[in-house]
C-alpha cells in the first residue's frame, strides 16, 4: 500500500482529538484523506452502508458513547466483507489486560494517544509507516503496541 | 424286383425306406394319376419332403384324393389293417370308417386353403384285426399345385392315444381316490409339495364347518388353538423341509365352536425319482381315546403323589442292579439326596455305604420273593455331610409281574434314629444316675418311705450333716433330731404328701457336729420321689452350703443401703439401671424435682420426665450407650413439678464385672440450665455481631467497587484533559512561540512539567488501585519471561541510561502475571531512577527456592517452600533507616526537583509482595547500591 494515498476512517466522539489528529496528518509530509465519526453506532453505520468504498485504515477510539470500540471491532471481525480492514486502536489509556483481549480478537496496532503534539505525529506516522510496509500483516504480540 | 423303367422319371422317389421302395413299385398307371413320370412338380416336391420326413405324414392328392404315406405313418395304421393296400387308393375308400369325420376337414381345407388343427381327437381306426380307440393330434394342411390352387392336404399326425388314456386312467383314479377318501371317518386332504393344500374331504368340511374357499391353501390355521399352532406350523414347515412322515396330535375346532383332538399323520407321495409332488394327509379322531388316557395319567398321578407325599420312605427298585425307578420325598430327605441324584440310578452307586448291610437282604428278596422286615437295624449312612448310624423300621417287599417273575423289590422305610438313641441315652443314664449323686459336688440325699429311710446320701451331705456313711439305714429325722426341732419334720411330710417340691433359699439352718452346734446358710431343695407306678415312694434332698455367699450379699446390701443414703443426699440426680438399661433406681431428688412418686415413674416410665421434643433422641442416645457399652452424654430438658422444663446434663458409666461384662449403669443428671442459658445469650451476641459484619462487609464490598470505578476514572477521564493540556501547550510551544516572552515560555514549560507529574501520579495510584482487585488468577510462570516482557517495556528507558540487566536462571512461582510484571517495572524502573550519574546502571536479578526454615526469617512458614528473589544494583543506594519507610504511601526520600516520583512505585511492590503472601525486606547504603529481597510461597 502507497502510505500516500491512505484514505483513513477515525472513530472517536472528542471533538478535540479529531482535530489534532487531523491537524497532525496536514503537518505530516503525506497525502492522506481522513473521514471522522462522533460513535460506535454511527461507524457502524457508515461501514456497513458503503462497503463499496472502505477505508484503508480504521482508527478507533475505544471508549466511545453508544458503542464502544471494543464492540465495533467485535463486530467488524465477525462481518464477512468488513473483517480485512485493518483496525488501529486510538485510546487514551493503557491496560494490559484489555490490550490482550484487543489483540486476541484481531486488532492490527494500539497506540497510546500520547501527550504532546510531536509525540502525536510521530506514532500516527509510524503506524502509517508499519501498515504500508507490512502489508497489514497480524503482528508479533511484542510489535501489537506502537510506541514512541 | 425292382423296376427299373420309370428310373429316370421317378428320382424324386428315391429313398424313403419301406414306403418309399412300395410307392416306387406301385403300378400308378391304374389311378387317376396315371405314369408317375407326368406327375406335376408339386405332388413330387411333396412327395419327396413326405417320403424322406422322419415324422408321421399322409397325403391326399388329385380329385380322387388318392392316398400317400411315409414309413413313420406305419404305426398308425397297424398290423394288419390298411397297410400297404391303402397305399394309392381313393381317400373315400382307404378311410371308409372315418370318411364321414374326416371329409368335411379336406373339403374345408380344399376349398377354403385354410390349416385345420385338432388335438388329442378321438378317431378309432381299423388296425391289428380290429377297430381301435386312437387319439390323434394332428393338422390338416393344403398343398398347392403349380396353378396356386390346393391340390392335395397333407397331414402331419401322431398318435397320442396312449398319454390320453394315461391322463384319462389317472383321473380316474385320483376321482376313485377321492370318492374313497370322501367317504372314510376321517378327515383327510393333500397338498402340494410345497405344502399348499388343495383338497379336502367332505368329512373335513362337515366336521369344521368350512368351505373350500376358507381352507385351500394355509387357510387350515383357522381352526387351530392359537395357542398350539405356532408348534403345529413348525412341525408341518420341518416336514415339509425333511420329507419325512408327520405325525401330531392337536385339537381342531368343530362346526359348533368346540375342539376336538385329532391325530394327524401325514405322508409324502413321492415320484419315480424320489421326489415328493403330494402330500397325504388324515386326521383322525382320537378324543375320547385321550379323555381315557388322561384319566389314566391323572390316576396314575395320583397314585405317585400319594406315594410321594407318605410319610413314610418309599422306593422301588428295578433289577439285580436295584435300580432306583422312583423314590419318594420323605425316602429323599432320609437318604438325604436330591431326586436327580439319585432315581435312575444304581442304588449302591447312590448310597455305597449301605451295600454292606442289606445287600444281601435285597438279593435274598430278589431271589425268593420272601418279604423281608427289618426292626431297628443300625445302617451306616453319609448325609449330611457325615457318616453316622441310623436306625431304620423296614420292609421289603417284591414286586411280581403278571407271569409271577420278581421284577423288583418296594422299600417302605421309617427312621427310628431317635427312638433308639433316646432309648440308649436311658439306659445309659440309669448307670450314670447312681455315680451322678455319688460324684456330685452338690449335697444329695434319698430318703425312702414315710420313715424317711436315708437310702442315698453323697459325700458332700454326709459332710454337711456332720457324719459317716453308717447313717445310710437310718431313720432321717432320729439320725438328725436337731432338725425336727427346727420345723423340718413338718415340711418334708408336706412334700412326700402332697408331692410339691419345698425349695428354700439362703435359709439358716442349726446342725450339731460332734457336739457343736454349726449355723450356716443353706439353699436346698425337697422332692417327692415316685416309683414306677407314679406313687410318691420318698423325698430327695438337693442342698448347697451358700453361707459365704450370703454373708457377702448382706455385706453387698448394707453397701447399697449406704450408697442410696449418699444418693438420696445429692442435689444431682442419681439413677441406676440394669445391664439391659432398664431404670431401676432413682435418688430422692428426683422424687423431689419431678414431683413424682417412684411407682408412678415406674408405671408410665421415666421418659415422662423428659421434654417431649428430646424424648426421640434420648432413646435413641440411652440404646446406642447400651448397645455399644460407651458412656452416655446427653443434654435434655426435666419436667419440673412446676411445668417447667430445665436443661440438665446426663451422663452414664457402665460398671462392669471382672471379665469386663456390663453389671448395671450408674447415671447423674447436673442441672445446666443457666449455663446453658449463658451459652445461648453468647451464642445469640454471636450471631448479631456476625450479622454485622457481614452487613459491613458488603458496605465494604460496595465502597470497593466504587473505587475501582474510581480507579477507571482516574485512569481514562483524568487522564484525557490532562493530555489535552499537554497536547495544547507543545502546540502553543510549536506554534507560537515567536508570540510569547521569555517568562510565558517558562510558565508554559513549567505546565507541561506540571502535567507530566500529574499524568505520572494518576497511572501509579491506577496501578496501585490495581493491585486490590479481587480479580486474582494465580498461574505458574516462569520468570524470565516476565523480565523478557519487562526489559521490552522499558527498552527506550533502559537504552537511554545504557542500563544492563543481569538475570540468571530464574524459577517458575505460582502468581497473579499482571500484578508481578508491574512489580519488577517498578523495582526496575526504581533502580534506573535512582542511579548514579555518569555510571550504567546494572541490575542483577537471582532466585533460589528453599523452605522457609532455611532462610532464617521469622516471618516465613518454616516448611513451607518460598522462591527466593533477590534484586541488587548500583545505584544511590540508601540509608538503612529507610529500609521499611520506602514501601510506605507517598513516602519520598528526595525531593521531586532531584528526583521525579509520586512515592507509590514501592508501596504498589509492597502491596503485591502482601498479596502474594510473601515478605519483601531492602537492604541498602548509601552510594552502595539497593538491595531488594522478596520471598513468595511457591505454590
Amino acid at each position: 500500500m502507497d502510505i500516500n494515498s491512505f484514505n483513513l476512517l477515525l472513530a472517536d466522539d472528542d471533538a478535540d482529538d479529531c482535530m489534532f489528529f487531523q491537524e497532525a496528518l496536514e503537518e505530516l509530509p503525506l497525502q492522506t484523506s481522513l473521514n471522522t465519526v462522533k460513535d460506535g453506532e454511527q461507524l457502524m453505520k457508515v461501514l456497513t452502508s458503503n462497503v463499496g468504498k472502505l477505508p484503508d485504515i480504521l482508527f478507533l477510539d475505544l471508549n466511545m458513547p453508544r458503542k464502544n470500540g471494543f464492540e465495533c471491532l467485535l463486530e467488524i471481525k465477525a462481518h464477512k466483507k468488513l473483517k480485512k480492514i485493518p483496525v488501529i486502536i486510538y485510546s487514551t489509556s493503557l491496560n494490559y489486560e484489555v490490550v490482550n483481549q484487543l489483540y486476541e480478537k484481531g486488532a492490527y496496532r494500539y497506540i497510546r494517544k500520547p501527550g504532546g503534539f510531536s509525540n502525536l505525529k510521530k506514532v500516527i506516522y509510524e503506524a502509517l509507516k508499519i501498515a504500508s510496509l507490512d502489508k497489514v500483516q497480524k503482528p508479533s504480540k511484542e510489535n501489537f503496541v506502537i510506541q514512541v | 424286383m425292382e423296376n427299373t423303367q420309370h428310373d429316370n422319371n421317378i428320382s424324386f422317389l428315391r429313398g424313403g425306406g419301406e414306403m418309399g421302395k412300395l410307392t416306387r413299385e406301385k403300378d400308378w398307371r391304374k389311378t387317376s394319376l396315371g405314369e408317375p413320370s407326368l406327375w406335376p412338380q408339386s405332388l413330387r416336391t411333396t412327395l419327396n419332403i413326405i417320403l424322406n420326413s422322419k415324422f408321421p405324414m399322409f397325403l391326399f392328392w388329385g380329385k380322387d384324393l388318392i392316398c400317400f404315406y411315409n414309413d413313420a405313418y406305419l404305426p398308425s395304421l397297424g398290423k394288419n389293417g390298411k397297410h400297404p393296400s391303402i397305399l394309392g387308393m381313393k381317400a373315400e375308400e382307404g378311410w371308409t370308417e372315418i370318411w364321414h369325420i374326416i371329409k368335411p376337414w379336406i373339403d374345408q381345407v380344399l376349398k377354403g386353403g385354410e390349416a385345420v388343427w385338432f388335438e388329442n381327437q378321438l378317431i378309432p381306426i381299423y388296425r391289428n384285426g380290429q377297430i381301435e380307440e386312437v387319439y390323434w393330434t394332428f393338422s390338416y394342411s393344403p398343398v398347392n399345385d403349380e396353378t396356386g390352387s390346393p391340390s392335395g392336404v397333407i397331414v402331419t399326425c401322431h398318435e397320442t392315444t396312449h398319454q390320453v388314456i394315461t391322463l384319462k386312467s389317472l383321473v380316474e383314479s385320483e376321482e376313485r381316490f377321492r370318492a374313497m377318501a370322501d367317504n372314510i371317518p376321517n378327515l383327510a386332504w393333500m397338498a402340494k409339495a410345497d405344502g399348499w393344500i388343495y383338497w379336502y374331504n367332505k368329512k373335513w368340511y362337515e366336521y369344521t364347518g368350512t368351505t373350500p374357499e376358507q381352507m385351500e391353501g394355509w387357510g387350515w390355521q383357522s381352526v387351530h388353538d392359537t395357542a398350539l399352532l405356532p408348534s403345529v406350523l413348525k412341525k408341518w414347515k420341518e416336514t415339509i423341509a425333511t420329507g419325512e412322515e408327520f405325525e401330531m396330535i392337536f385339537p381342531l375346532k368343530g362346526a359348533d365352536g368346540k375342539f376336538r383332538q385329532f391325530l394327524t399323520l401325514v405322508s409324502p407321495l413321492k415320484d419315480s425319482e424320489g421326489n415328493i409332488y403330494q402330500w397325504f394327509g388324515t386326521n383322525t379322531d382320537i378324543t375320547n381315546q385321550k379323555e381315557i388316557e388322561d384319566a389314566l395319567k391323572a390316576s396314575d398321578e395320583r397314585f405317585r403323589d400319594t406315594v410321594r407325599q407318605a410319610p413314610v420312605g418309599i422306593t422301588i427298585l428295578r433289577g439285580k442292579d436295584y435300580l432306583v425307578e422312583m423314590a419318594n420325598d420323605a425316602y429323599l430327605q432320609l437318604v438325604n439326596k436330591t431326586e436327580t441324584d439319585f432315581v435312575g440310578k444304581p442304588l449302591f452307586d447312590s448310597l455305597p455305604e449301605v451295600k454292606e448291610t442289606v445287600h444281601s437282604i435285597l438279593d435274598s428278596v430278589l431271589n425268593t420273593g420272601v418279604p423281608y422286615y427289618g426292626d431297628e437295624v443300625a445302617v451306616p449312612i453319609n448325609r449330611y455331610g457325615k457318616e453316622e448310624v441310623g436306625y431304620f423300621d423296614f420292609l421289603y417287599y417284591p414286586l411280581k409281574e403278571k407271569d409271577g417273575k420278581i421284577s423288583g423289590i418296594i422299600v417302605t422305610v421309617n427312621e427310628v434314629s431317635e427312638k433308639v438313641h433316646a432309648r440308649k441315652k436311658i439306659e445309659e443314664n440309669e448307670s450314670h444316675y447312681h455315680n451322678l449323686i455319688s460324684s456330685s459336688p452338690s449335697a444329695i440325699g434319698i430318703l425312702h418311705g414315710e420313715e424317711m429311710i436315708i437310702s442315698i446320701a453323697n459325700e458332700a451331705i454326709l459332710k454337711i450333716w456332720g457324719k459317716g456313711k453308717e447313717i445310710i439305714g437310718q431313720s432321717y429325722f432320729e439320725a438328725l433330731p436337731e432338725l425336727a426341732e427346727q420345723g423340718y419334720r413338718e415340711i418334708f411330710t408336706q412334700v412326700y404328701k402332697t408331692g410339691m417340691p419345698f425349695n428354700a433359699a439362703e435359709t439358716l439352718v442349726e446342725i450339731l457336729q460332734n457336739g457343736e452346734n454349726i449355723l450356716k446358710y443353706y439353699n436346698f431343695l425337697l422332692f417327692a420321689q415316685r416309683n414306677i407306678n407314679n406313687e410318691i415312694d420318698g423325698i430327695g434332698i438337693i442342698a448347697t452350703d451358700v453361707t459365704s455367699q450370703t454373708l457377702l450379699n448382706k455385706k453387698i446390701k448394707e453397701s447399697e443401703k449406704r450408697f442410696r443414703l449418699l444418693a438420696d443426699s445429692m442435689p444431682q440426680f442419681i439413677w441406676t439401671a440394669d445391664a439391659e438399661g432398664n431404670l431401676n433406681y432413682f435418688n430422692q431428688s428426683v422424687f423431689k424435682y419431678s414431683g413424682l412418686s417412684l411407682e408412678r415413674i415406674n408405671k408410665q416410665g421415666w421418659i415422662m420426665i423428659v421434654h417431649p421434643d428430646d424424648r426421640e433422641r434420648n432413646i435413641e442416645a440411652w440404646m446406642n450407650a447400651i448397645q455399644t457399652g460407651k458412656e452416655f452424654l446427653f443434654e435434655h430438658r426435666f419436667r419440673k413439678h412446676t411445668g417447667e422444663y430445665r436443661w440438665q446434663l446426663s451422663r452414664a458409666i457402665p460398671q462392669k464385672d471382672e471379665e469386663g461384662n456390663i453389671q448395671s449403669w450408674v447415671g447423674t443428671s447436673t442441672d445446666i440450665q443457666d449455663q446453658k442459658m449463658f451459652t445461648a445469650e453468647l451464642e445469640k451476641q454471636v450471631q448479631e455481631r456476625t450479622k454485622a459484619l457481614e452487613e459491613n462487609n458488603v458496605e465494604l464490598q460496595k465502597i470497593n467497587k466504587e473505587l475501582q470505578s474510581f480507579a477507571y476514572i482516574s485512569s481514562h477521564d483524568l487522564q484525557e484533559p490532562l493530555r489535552k493540556i499537554q497536547t495544547f501547550v507543545t502546540r502553543i510551544l510549536e506554534k507560537e512561540i515567536n508570540n510569547l516572552s521569555e517568562k510565558g515560555k517558562d510558565y508554559f514549560k513549567r505546565i507541561l512539567i506540571a502535567a507530566k507529574r500529574m499524568q505520572t501520579l494518576i497511572q501509579d495510584l491506577l496501578a496501585y488501585s490495581r493491585t486490590n482487585t479481587i480479580n486474582r488468577k494465580f498461574e505458574k510462570v516462569d520468570l524470565n519471561k516476565i523480565i523478557e516482557d519487562v526489559k521490552e517495556e522499558l527498552k527506550e528507558e533502559l537504552k537511554e541510561k545504557n542500563a544492563t540487566i543481569e538475570a540468571n536462571e530464574l524459577c517458575h512461582v505460582h502468581i497473579i502475571p499482571f500484578q508481578f510484571h508491574q512489580l519488577m517495572v517498578n523495582i526496575i524502573s526504581n533502580s534506573l531512577k535512582f542511579s548514579k550519574p555518569h555510571t550504567p546502571p546494572h541490575i542483577k536479578i537471582k532466585s533460589t527456592v528453599s523452605s522457609g526454615v532455611s532462610f532464617n526469617k521469622e516471618k516465613l512458614a518454616p516448611h513451607i517452600k518460598y522462591c527466593h528473589i533477590h534484586f541488587s544494583d548500583n545505584g544511590i543506594g540508601f540509608e538503612q533507616q529507610f529500609s521499611e519507610k520506602i514501601f510506605e504511601l507517598f513516602q519520598r526520600l528526595h525531593t521531586n526537583q532531584e528526583y521525579r516520583g509520586t512515592g507509590l512505585g514501592l508501596a504498589i511492590v509492597k502491596k503485591i509482595v502482601d498479596n502474594h503472601k510473601g515478605i519483601i525486606i531492602a537492604t541498602g547504603e548509601v552510594n552502595k547500591g539497593a538491595n531488594f529481597d522478596i520471598y513468595i510461597p511457591l505454590n
